[in-house]
């Protein structure tokens, strides 16, 4: 099976610990080995660029240095680091006098990027190295008759043109990893709509609103669980659900998976190893 | 040459006759080559001369055309309709008007609120007398890397597409829209322009950090420009020019600390950082549950391996001109 | 009734930078009234450059810049204008450029210049492939700066004067369909060209319709060589879409089935950068002989071919050109050969003007594509028309802000008004047996067939009388929507009816031009006649509604006439 530089992203390796734990597990189960490089960075977020555009790319082709060193691609299960080394990798393939200013720079630290290595999300090569059938062939405990409700948010999609597994206007990545694993998909409108995450700390209540305006999407859809390939989606929608709710007035609870956590239980994992207990809203399987 | 059935599905409104708008299908054969502005004029032309949209260059660079198919503003002139129906999966197409204007008949929305925000913005050169020369003998001089910063965003043709695709105006009035804040951009690095860095304060004014970063507005340009990375470059001015007071910046600021420190984010410290003791208090009764549910970290983060050859090359990044 | 100082007709780059000269002047009152949003206007659609003489990259002087004009004119042009424009043309470049216009740069920092047809040295500033985009951009920004009053989407319908001055004119503002009246010391048309009569053949917009000719012949004021248009060598084999000269500029080749450059037989010297009216000439013979390509729907052309100049100086040169032809012909440059024919592109001929836009009537200024000054003469240099525009814009605008400050206003009779509601409404109960779609692609048909590239007298007889039959027939149009909000419906209609009485003139001017020169090509007369006609065709209405023919002399400073080789 395929190897990867596994790249978990601050979220997971922080605040988010269940998807780290999550994410392993499927990976050994599924033979999926994951090499988690220990001189990876915080991808900065796209926030470097705020600071200054060209040490975010320097950043991240620091990042995706190391990797091509290895000789692996990077995994990812966070959208916002898809999106960032993405990002960095699109600037750096496509405009050489920037890509060699940064190398300058990485040749002062012994390093080097060449653009061999590539960046995917973990949902992504599941379906690459899987695929359905061979995913629907592992399942030990089908979903069946449990209705899930595909939210992709935006950096596994958006722009198109440096992410462009799928189209963005209508993936269907999610809806296949979730009918291989048995279950039905709840139709939704907002499932390619922000969660507002990174307006979260200037904005808190435009955040929350758009978080809420999803969960209630997802209610009204008949979901019995909303699933994101994100963490900060997650971080809004499970951690936050309460207020967010709130800022939309309404009540309710609706459990929210990471997409290793519901892969992890049609495998049959253990829910310990997937972290479930640790969700804020509870899930019950 | 082969043709296929395509309905389309088209937004029919008339605020000054009809109470709400309704859907009407149309069905025509389509060949391949066909784009959505010559299905809407073959419909014009050959089914219902009534339906109103606006159309002018039919090559993309006017503007004038874009509406929302299957829920995605785009222009009608660029978009081919098979690829429309590729895409989706469906023989039915529906049409409709671009989202956050009123609309004027059927297709026809009105861009003023959107050209109002424009005009605020100071959308125009205002030239540094030391830079632009005082005669008309001589040209200013701007060397090919300058013009590289902001080239990509003087392509906008004002069709008005992201901002009907933004996330934050949709749910914030004053938001200044993403071609109206990528424009203040534009010139804040023109070193023709006298306000230069100064402009992100226009871009403080109008709720620049309330942009969500979705990256529709991105997806949508017709012209591949990405006005949410002017936004954050405008927003990266504003912070170099010293408006640091406010929880976007400091939010930034606490990204860049943690990375010299550790090289990882320090989660737990980031509302503390972000907004101070008031982002504890906010944050509270969720840091009390991630405790207890085990998401919560320790505060002190471990280095990442070889962190130094992280913070050299942050070093000679910020050092780069 | 509104009223304005100057009332502007059309928010191009001629309408806008007149605007902007005259909101320099303290006090006035000046509204841009356009028929579309002002930056959805053609000028917008112009990719390649502007001239101008400044000499950047090689030795070069307004001189040059002029004969250059005039030998592609085919000595047609007036030559005190075309003197003025050429020496106009650097303070002006430099005039936009301290307004903030993005101009592609040398390394040094100045404009970068590139070659483009018919110039003899590297003379045309450009902003990569969206030169008139930048131009309509910044002037516009310019105008908001400067707070001008725009009227957006009213469409002017007839110009109103009392035989000796301007009185204003009468226009519907499309939101609303209400007709108004507005009374205006002066009034500069910039309405833009006329090369949709060619409806299914053209580079223009949906909208270049010749509102302003149309307004003008039908207020008794003369139009001048209006046989003259162009056809541009290179638009997109299905739609007409415009593949910029600037893909030639850099190198591009023009081959036939053959697999030859075959502008080698044409213009050996020039090769693909002769001017438009040789290389369209050729690209047709190519393909009359035999030696063009033929698709499935029946659509001829031949190749431009850019492969050979790799994919790096494709995407930073002409990127807009590469997605053009992927998004409406399918085809990437960088891998495949471009299918192209000629398409009608710019309108020579229009509104009779002096060297400061005036016209006949004392107050009416026309500026542009819709007027003729003449700087392009029988056939206009790429690179030209952007700078004819903001020239005369700029000097029309000057001279007309000088002239309303003298001046007071006249009245204006309601009735005008009146008479354009019930044009209207007589629109509205017409029997309906006739179809617009139809009758349009009829004229595109007729004036491809009698008007177009090759023409000879009895085929223009022929178009003359089908030309005159659709004025007749679409007495017999009716428009079927009957909402007065935004009727695009009745604005079409409008502007098709602009379209034939232009295409008339065109036809007319044609068959009296007994003589080859520039882009009016007879195969009956196929040499230049200096002896008959080296003048000016001007065409007016009479009292009784026909048409009338009379030439006026070609102005002559510094260059004789001489046989045009390239």
């Amino acid at each position: 099976m395929a190897k990867f530089a596994f790249y978990p992203g601050c979220a997971a390796k922080g605040a988010s610990k269940e998807l780290y734990e999550s994410t392993v597990a499927v990976a050994e189960e599924l033979g999926i080995e994951l090499l988690e490089l220990p001189q990876f960075s915080c991808c900065g977020a796209g926030v470097l660029e705020e600071i200054k555009d060209v040490m975010d790319i320097a950043v991240n082709a620091r990042n995706l240095a190391y990797a091509e060193r290895e000789g692996l691609n990077i995994v990812t299960v966070c959208s916002t680091c898809l999106l960032v080394l993405r990002k960095a990798k699109f600037h750096l393939d496509n405009d050489d006098e920037l890509r060699e200013g940064v190398n300058e720079i990485l040749s002062r630290f012994g390093l080097r990027y060449e653009g061999k290595v590539e960046v995917k999300h973990f949902h992504w090569i599941l379906l690459d190295e899987l695929g359905e059938d061979g995913l629907r062939e592992r399942v030990k405990r089908p979903l069946s008759g449990l209705k899930v409700y595909p939210y992709y948010g935006c950096h596994t999609v958006r722009p198109e043109s440096v992410l462009g597994y799928e189209p963005s206007e209508n993936p269907q990545s999610l809806e296949r990893i979730i009918r291989a694993l048995g279950a039905e998909v709840a139709l939704g409108e907002r499932r390619l709509e922000c969660c507002g995450f990174h307006a979260f700390w200037p904005a808190p209540q435009l955040s929350m609103k758009l978080t809420g305006m999803n969960l209630k999407d997802a209610k009204i859809s008949g979901a019995d669980c909303i699933v994101t390939p994100c963490p900060l989606c997650h971080m809004n929608l499970d951690a936050n659900q309460k207020r967010a709710l709130k800022a939309i007035g309404e009540s309710f609870q609706i459990p929210v998976l990471h997409l290793p956590q519901l892969v992890g239980i049609a495998l049959g994992i253990d829910e310990r190893r997937l972290g479930l207990q640790r969700n804020i809203v509870p899930v019950r399987c | 040459m082969e043709k296929r059935e395509v309905t389309f599905r088209i937004f029919r409104f008339n605020p000054k006759r009809d109470e709400k708008p309704c859907y009407r299908d149309y069905k025509l054969p389509v060949p391949k080559g066909m784009t959505i502005l010559e299905a809407l004029q073959f419909i014009k032309d050959n089914l219902d001369p009534t339906l109103s949209f606006r159309a002018f260059c039919r090559s993309a660079i006017c503007g004038s055309c874009a509406v929302k198919i299957n829920g995605f503003p785009k222009l009608a002139c660029k978009t081919q309709v098979l690829n429309e129906v590729e895409k989706f999966g469906t023989d039915i197409l529906t049409v409709e008007p671009i989202d956050n204007f009123p609309v004027i008949r059927d297709l026809i929305v009105d861009w003023e609120p959107a050209i109002e925000k424009l005009r605020e913005v100071y959308p125009y050169l205002i030239p540094d007398p030391e830079v632009v020369p005082h005669t008309l003998e001589e040209e200013s001089r701007v060397y090919p890397g300058e013009l590289k910063k902001f080239d990509i965003f003087t392509d906008c043709i004002l069709c008005t597409s992201c901002y009907s695709a933004c996330t934050a105006v949709k749910i914030d009035e004053e938001y200044g829209g993403p071609f109206q804040l990528a424009r203040s951009y534009r010139f804040a690095v023109d070193p023709r322009d006298a306000l230069k860095k100064e402009r992100a304060k226009v871009g403080l004014a109008f709720n620049m950090w309330n942009c969500v970063r979705c990256e529709k507005c991105a997806d949508v340009c017709p012209k591949h420009i990405a006005p949410v990375d002017g936004i954050m470059k405008l927003r990266g001015l504003s912070i170099e020019i010293g408006k640091r007071d406010n929880p976007g910046a400091r939010h930034v600021m606490a990204f860049y600390k943690s990375l010299l420190e550790s090289g990882m984010l320090n989660e737990v410290l980031l509302p503390l950082r972000t907004k101070g003791i008031k982002g504890i208090i906010e944050n509270l009764p969720l840091g009390v549950m991630m405790i207890l549910k085990g998401k919560a970290h320790s505060p002190i983060v471990k280095p990442i391996d070889e962190h130094e050859t992280l913070v050299g090359v942050m070093k000679a990044a910020m050092e780069v001109e | 009734m509104l009223q304005y100082d100057i009332v502007i007709v059309g928010a191009g780059g001629g309408g806008l930078y007149a605007a902007l000269e005259t909101s320099k002047k303290k006090g006035l009152k000046v509204a841009v009234i356009s028929k579309v949003f002002p930056t959805r206007s053609h000028t917008g659609a112009a990719q390649g450059g502007i001239n101008a003489a400044l000499g950047n990259v090689a030795p070069d002087s307004p001189e040059k810049h002029s004969y250059d004009t005039v030998k592609g004119s085919d000595f047609l042009a007036d030559q005190d204008a075309v003197e003025l424009m050429c020496e106009t043309a650097p303070k002006i470049i430099r005039e936009m450029e301290h307004m903030g216009l993005p101009f592609s740069r040398l390394e040094d920092g100045r404009i970068a210049q590139r070659p483009f047809g018919g110039a003899s040295f590297p003379r045309t500033c450009y902003a990569a492939d969206k030169t008139g985009h930048v131009m309509l951009q910044t002037l516009y920004e310019q105008c908001l700066k400067n707070n001008v009053t725009f009227l957006d989407e009213w469409f002017a319908l007839s110009l109103v004067h009392n035989g000796e001055r301007i009185a204003g004119i009468v226009a519907v503002d499309l939101k609303t369909g209400e007709v108004h009246g507005i009374r205006a010391k002066a009034v500069i048309l910039a309405t833009g060209g006329h090369a949709r009569i060619y409806w299914k053949r053209t580079s223009n917009a949906l909208g270049n319709t010749g509102d302003g000719p149309a307004m003008a012949l039908r207020a008794g004021i003369p139009l001048k060589d209006m046989e003259f248009v162009q056809f541009h060598p290179t638009g997109l084999r299905r739609t007409g879409i415009l593949v910029t000269e600037g893909a030639r500029g850099e190198g591009g080749y023009l081959i036939n089935n053959k697999g030859e450059r075959f502008m080698k037989r044409y213009a050996p010297e020039k090769m693909e950068l002769a001017p438009r009216d040789l290389v369209s000439r050729a690209i047709e013979t190519e393909i009359l002989e035999g030696r063009g390509f033929k698709d499935d729907e029946g659509n001829e052309f031949v190749y431009l071919d850019l492969r050979h100049l790799g994919r790096k100086k494709m995407l930073e040169r002409l990127p807009q050109i590469r997605e053009l032809a992927i998004d409406f012909e399918g085809v990437d440059p960088i891998e495949e050969p471009i299918p192209v024919r000629p398409t009608a592109h710019y309108s020579m001929g229009g509104i009779d003007t002096d060297i400061y836009g005036r016209t006949r009537i004392k107050g009416l200024y026309a500026v542009g594509e819709c007027a003729c000054v003449s700087v392009h003469g029988a056939n206009r240099l790429g690179g030209n028309s952007l700078l004819d525009i903001v020239v005369f814009g700029k000097i029309a605008g000057e001279d007309a802000a000088n002239y309303v400050s003298e001046v007071s206003f006249i009245p204006f009779e309601e009735s005008r008004v009146r008479d354009e509601e019930e044009r209207i409404e007589s629109l509205f109960s017409g029997d309906g047996t006739e179809r617009l779609a139809d009758l349009r692609n009829e004229l595109s048909d007729v004036m491809t067939y009698g008007a177009g590239i090759f023409r000879e007298e009895k085929k223009m007889r022929e178009t003359l009388e089908k030309v005159r039959e659709i004025k007749e027939r679409a007495k017999r149009l009716k428009i079927e929507d009957t909402e007065r909000v935004f009727n695009t419906n009745l604005q079409q209609t409008l502007e098709f009816l602009n379209m034939v009485e232009v295409a008339e003139t065109i036809v007319l001017g044609a068959i009296e031009r007994k003589e080859s020169r520039g882009a009016h090509f007879r195969l009956d007369y196929p040499k230049r006649d200096d002896e008959n006609f080296l003048k000016h065709s001007i065409i007016e209405k009479g009292e009784d509604g026909d048409l009338r023919i009379s030439w006026k002399p070609v102005k002559i400073t510094k260059f004789q006439p001489e046989e045009r080789k390239y």
